[in-house]
């Protein structure tokens, strides 16, 4: 084989079989034409010297077989900026959702490791962001291959009238601020409803338990936790502030701080179960949880404040 | 600017008038070599590595018909514009002679 067909054939490789035979056969027939030329132009070099310098010319055989077959790309550059955000969500949400599985078994072991948690949430979310790109991928490759984006986007009944009425920056919600908020309320829930999903001998084995009165509570928190999850989920279908989704954030936060300052109130929280020791005396650890509900419902009043000053902003149009 | 800002915003802007330019040329049949030479004539100079694949391509957008022929003991596939090639080849010039005229109107107004 001569230069010219090794090069042809370099590029017969990069090609899909069925265009191999007839793109090399005309890209023979031009480099030839190219050489031709050469020769008269150049009739002091030889052969080889006007095939490598015609070759160099052409470039890289990958180069030209692209030229000549333009990759499909996977997704569509219309559908680029969707398929990012929908990656990013759903990487989000699966690394919230693997983080609480990790912590829950965690609590549910009643041992906690830092380094075998990281260890164990990194290696464990490699798997799952794997799987995660490919899916997701695909969905988007099977889209774009059927060149209806721009219907599927919205984008050819898009009106100005259906723009998000945003006049202030702050108005934006992070979906990270969203996912974490949702990762604390699917962990409380689970916390308080530890008996659905731990065994009685783990439940046994632990140390501490809720107090009766704090237990009694229980259903109200279900209440609250449940209501603030759809809330997130809604702050993720529309991530921006309105009037509307302000004001139950007040109520929320309200009725949240409401309860945790009642809890602060009560005399036990936790107590230890029978046959148990504890290193730290339970009144410390009641007084250690009342001062941080207490906190906590402070940082939420806070927010009341800020939100109420954010209505009426938006209220006032400013 | 970079001279490579240069080249990419000169290959964008050489991009669509290049396929036009090798429509018009093709109103009579060449092979890849002698449209090259026809282009160069005319002051057009196209790598070898683009113009080829663009040639194909365009005949694959049913724009070209071609046909192989043996012309001086070799053979080469010559191309020409097909009816649909001819129909687009009418509508992008009026849109490039009013575009070229616009743009020239405005490089005149503003870089004096």
């Amino acid at each position: 084989m001569n230069l010219l067909e090794r090069y042809i054939y370099s590029v017969r490789h990069y090609l899909p079989e069925p265009l191999r035979e007839d793109v090399g056969r005309e890209l023979k027939a031009n480099i030839e034409d190219e050489l031709e030329a050469m020769a008269e132009q150049q009739p002091d070099t030889t052969e080889t010297q006007r095939q490598e310098q015609i070759l160099q010319q052409f470039g890289h055989p990958g180069k030209i077989a692209a030229n000549y077959h333009q990759p499909t790309p996977l997704v569509n550059a219309a559908l680029m900026p969707i398929y990012i955000k929908v990656l990013g969500t759903t990487l989000g949400l699966l690394f919230a959702l693997h983080t609480l599985e990790l912590s829950l078994g965690h609590v549910a072991a009643n041992d906690f490791n830092l380094i075998r948690f990281i260890l164990q949430l990194g290696l464990g979310f490699l798997d799952t962001v794997v799987w995660t790109f490919t899916s997701v991928t695909l969905i988007f490759y099977g889209i774009s291959g059927t060149n209806t984006e721009y219907r599927w986007l919205g984008y050819n009944t898009w009106k100005p009238g259906d723009l998000a009425q945003i006049h202030h920056p702050w108005q934006q919600i992070k979906s990270s601020d969203t996912f974490t908020e949702m990762v604390t309320n699917a962990f409380l829930l689970l916390v308080i409803w530890q008996p659905l999903w731990r065994s009685a001998e783990s439940m046994a084995a632990s140390g501490y338990a809720f107090s009766a009165s704090f237990a009694s509570l229980f259903p109200l928190l279900t209440a609250l936790l449940v209501l603030s999850l759809l809330f997130n989920l809604w702050c993720l279908v529309k991530p921006y502030w309105t009037r509307t989704s302000l004001s139950i954030n007040v109520v929320q936060n309200l009725l949240y701080a409401a309860v945790l300052l009642y809890l602060a109130s009560l005399d036990e929280l936790a107590v230890i179960r029978p046959g148990h020791d504890s290193i730290v005396h339970i009144d410390d650890v009641n007084s250690s949880l009342s001062v941080g509900l207490t906190l906590i419902a402070l940082y939420l009043f806070y927010e009341v404040f800020r939100d109420t000053r954010r209505l009426r902003a938006l209220a006032s149009g400013s | 600017m970079t001279t490579s800002q240069f080249n990419k915003m000169r290959l964008e802007l050489r991009r669509g008038a290049l396929v036009l330019a090798v429509l018009s040329s093709l109103n009579t049949p060449h092979y890849g070599y002698s449209l090259r030479k026809q282009l160069q004539q005319a002051g057009i100079d196209v790598e070898e590595g683009t113009l080829y694949p663009l040639i194909r391509r365009l005949a694959d957008q049913q724009l070209l018909d071609s046909q192989w022929r043996h012309t001086e003991g070799r053979e080469r596939r010559y191309y020409q514009l097909s009816n649909d090639g001819k129909a687009l080849l009418e509508q992008l010039s009026t849109e490039w002679q009013g575009l070229t005229q616009s743009v020239n109107a405005l490089l005149a107004e503003n870089m004096q």
